[in-house]
């Protein structure tokens, strides 16, 4: 059954490294639904969180894949618990008329506001998914005019 | 020291005596640090693709690495195919690119290319190489990268400035490779599963070469009992004289490797990746069966089919850890239905000892059915890529790697892509014997065309050459043509000569 699995990938911080594993995940036609690298606690190593798609032999051949490329140190599959985060900002439509009103939605999902004008609102929302997919489904009634996704950032509880 | 010479250096730690190199202006300061080394020679092919082949043929041949030289953008772009095979057939090489000075790195300087980027899908792993400080390590590395596991090639891009500039040198040992031993678990499960079988059937792919398993699989099928297939790759991975041998699982299998397909229980692959194209043959004979897999990748299990059970390792380690568990079967023997056409026989037949490579197309697959091979690296092709103009750079590579003669088989269609690799075979004196099989049309090509395209030809007819005169033009100091039935006549005279022998068999198919 295809479904969405977050695989933890620890990496040498070096030259090319997010090029070999983005080519493997496009050369094998390995479904990606976001990808964020960010160096870890020692600098020598990044971690990359991967959403990807796909059934477990999939899943399965992914791993064996990225565990073959020589700068992937290691690679893990996040368990269904984990803790998971992304951050959205999203520039909505909002003018004197309905700007409280889009506020006080906002508030409900304990979103900030970075930037008002007066034809727009950008806010800042971090958080699981499915608030995030929440919030923006809430929005785009108001009219967004744009948004901007960090992608899935994760690790394992405990 | 130099950086150059700090190359130098790390090949005799390697314990390369071979270099594939063709002349550019980012490697002259190399060149000039690797000419007169003691134990290290030097040789030079046609173009770029290949000194590349002449390295596999090399790594292919001996096992060692395979190491070919080339110069920034053209020189680099050269290498692709050449890598691309290798990558496709697991051949160890490691491929050492000139770029244009660090400083012009990214400006589209003359003659820069990013083939860092270019073959990072081609390549087990690359480098670029930006401070000779880390020039030799990183050359180890890509030494230790292409000969561990499962074996391929590596490409390491220097920056002009990076082989003058100085560094200090230490000398190293070269790191030894771990062997990737199986899990005792699968073992056990494997030899379980093994021994609950009733009619077990073996292929053995390159991975059998590449390992050195062949003597580990010869006890292994003696166990058994049952009968051995090989891939194209896997060709003297088992000597096709024994009882057991069945033929080639691939392309067009023959009666008895149907039959047994379809009889057997359990299938044992070892060492190889299970193409689509011995995939339809065995979901076509037998689709019941139960596979085991053995193989040094572990992204190879599960792949194209999903395996019952399998074993991960080193393909020696793996069948010498299972033969102790496993009970000595009865022996099955199926009728021999080897499809060898009596050419390709006779050719084996005047040069028993040699070393055979082809080139792409219906000799190839002729010669892999046909040719009675008997050991490990002695029958090299380009398995995975298919690339017609393989054979007689491979075939250079195989004879100054062995000083064996060698045997390159050849359609006129792969002759016209790599020719003038005959006066390389001349230049170096090389007992090379070259037989081209003359249809004047790319018959494999051509024998689609009738068969899906209703008999349209479109470009499969070859240009009119004189064959003989172009070997005469190149050197080549044996020069005989004719027709099948003169090819005795023919082999008979070539097989006492010393160096280069071309023969052009005009047939019609």
């Amino acid at each position: 059954m295809e479904q969405s699995h977050v695989l933890s990938v620890f990496v040498n911080n070096c030259v090319g490294v997010l090029t070999r594993i983005s080519g493997l995940f496009a050369r094998r036609g390995y479904n990606i639904k976001s990808l964020t690298v960010g160096e870890t606690e020692n600098p020598a190593v990044s971690r990359m969180t991967i959403e990807c798609i796909g059934d477990a032999q999939i899943i399965t051949q992914i791993k064996s894949q990225l565990r073959k490329v020589v700068d992937v140190i290691s690679v893990e599959e996040l368990k269904e618990d984990a803790v998971c985060r992304e951050l959205f900002l999203v520039k909505v439509r909002a003018n004197d008329t309905n700007r409280t009103a889009v506020m006080g939605v906002a508030e409900i999902y304990r979103a900030r506001t970075l930037d008002v004008t007066p034809e727009t609102l950008v806010f800042e929302i971090c958080g699981d998914r499915s608030k995030l997919e929440s919030f923006f489904d809430m929005m785009k009634t108001y009219g967004i005019v744009e948004i901007a996704r960090t992608g899935v950032t994760a690790m394992d509880r405990g | 020291m130099k950086g150059a010479e700090i190359i130098a250096k790390v090949l005799k730690e390697q314990h390369i005596d071979t270099v594939f190199a063709y002349p550019g202006g980012t490697i002259l300061s190399l060149l000039d640090a690797l000419q007169g080394k003691r134990n290290l020679k030097l040789y030079t092919n046609c173009h770029e693709q290949f000194c590349a082949h002449a390295a596999e043929g090399y790594a292919r041949a001996t096992g060692k690495a395979g190491v070919v030289i080339a110069t920034s953008g053209p020189g680099a772009t050269n290498l692709v195919t050449g890598l691309a095979n290798a990558y496709m057939d697991s051949t160890p090489l490691v491929a050492i690119t000139g770029n244009v000075p660090l400083e012009l790195l990214g400006r589209d300087a003359f003659q820069e290319i990013d083939i860092y980027g270019v073959t990072m899908p081609i390549t087990k792993h690359n480098f670029i190489v930006r401070s000779v400080d880390r020039l030799a390590e990183t050359l180890r590395f890509a030494f230790q990268t292409a000969m561990s596991g499962r074996r391929g090639p590596v490409l390491v891009d220097i920056p002009k400035n990076v082989f003058e500039e100085c560094a200090k040198y230490t000398p190293a040992k070269p790191a030894a490779s771990p062997i990737p031993l199986p899990a005792e678990e699968s073992l056990s499960e494997a030899a379980e599963l093994i021994n609950a079988s009733s009619k077990p059937l073996l292929c053995l792919g390159g991975g059998v070469i590449a390992s050195n398993a062949a003597e580990g699989a010869y006890a292994f099928a003696k166990r058994l009992g049952a009968p051995v297939m090989t891939t194209a790759m896997g060709i003297g991975g088992f000597p096709q004289d024994d009882d057991q041998y069945l033929g080639l699982a691939g392309l067009q299998p023959n009666p008895s490797v149907t039959a047994a397909l379809s009889d057997c229980d359990l299938f044992i692959g070892a060492g190889l990746r299970f193409s689509e194209r011995m995939l339809q043959n065995i979901r076509g004979s037998s689709p019941d069966c139960k596979i085991l897999h053995l193989d040094i990748d572990e992204a190879e299990i599960g792949k194209n089919l999903p395996a019952y059970s399998a074993v991960v390792g080193d393909l020696s380690a793996v069948l010498t850890s299972l033969l102790p568990r496993l009970n000595q079967k009865t022996l099955r023997i199926y009728p021999d239905n080897v499809p060898r056409d009596p050419l390709y026989t006779q050719i084996f037949g005047a040069f028993p000892n040699a070393i055979f490579t082809t080139e792409v197309g219906v000799h190839q697959v002729k010669a892999c059915h046909s040719l009675p091979i008997l050991h490990p690296r002695r029958f090299i092709t380009s398995g995975g890529l298919g690339t017609m103009g393989f054979g007689l750079p491979a075939a250079i590579g195989a004879a100054i790697a062995t000083d064996n003669c060698v045997v390159n088989l050849a359609g006129d269609g792969s002759f016209a892509m790599n020719m003038q690799e005959l006066s390389t075979a001349v230049r170096y004196k090389l007992p090379i014997t070259q037989i081209v099989f003359n249809n004047r049309r790319l018959g494999m090509i051509r024998d689609l065309q009738d068969r899906d395209y209703g008999g349209k030809h479109v470009l499969v007819e070859t240009a009119p050459m004189d064959l003989p005169a172009v070997a005469t033009a190149m050197g080549v100091p044996f020069v005989r043509s004719g027709d099948a039935e003169s090819l005795p006549a023919m082999l008979e005279e070539a097989r006492t000569q010393k160096g280069v022998c071309f023969i052009e068999v005009q047939t019609e198919s």
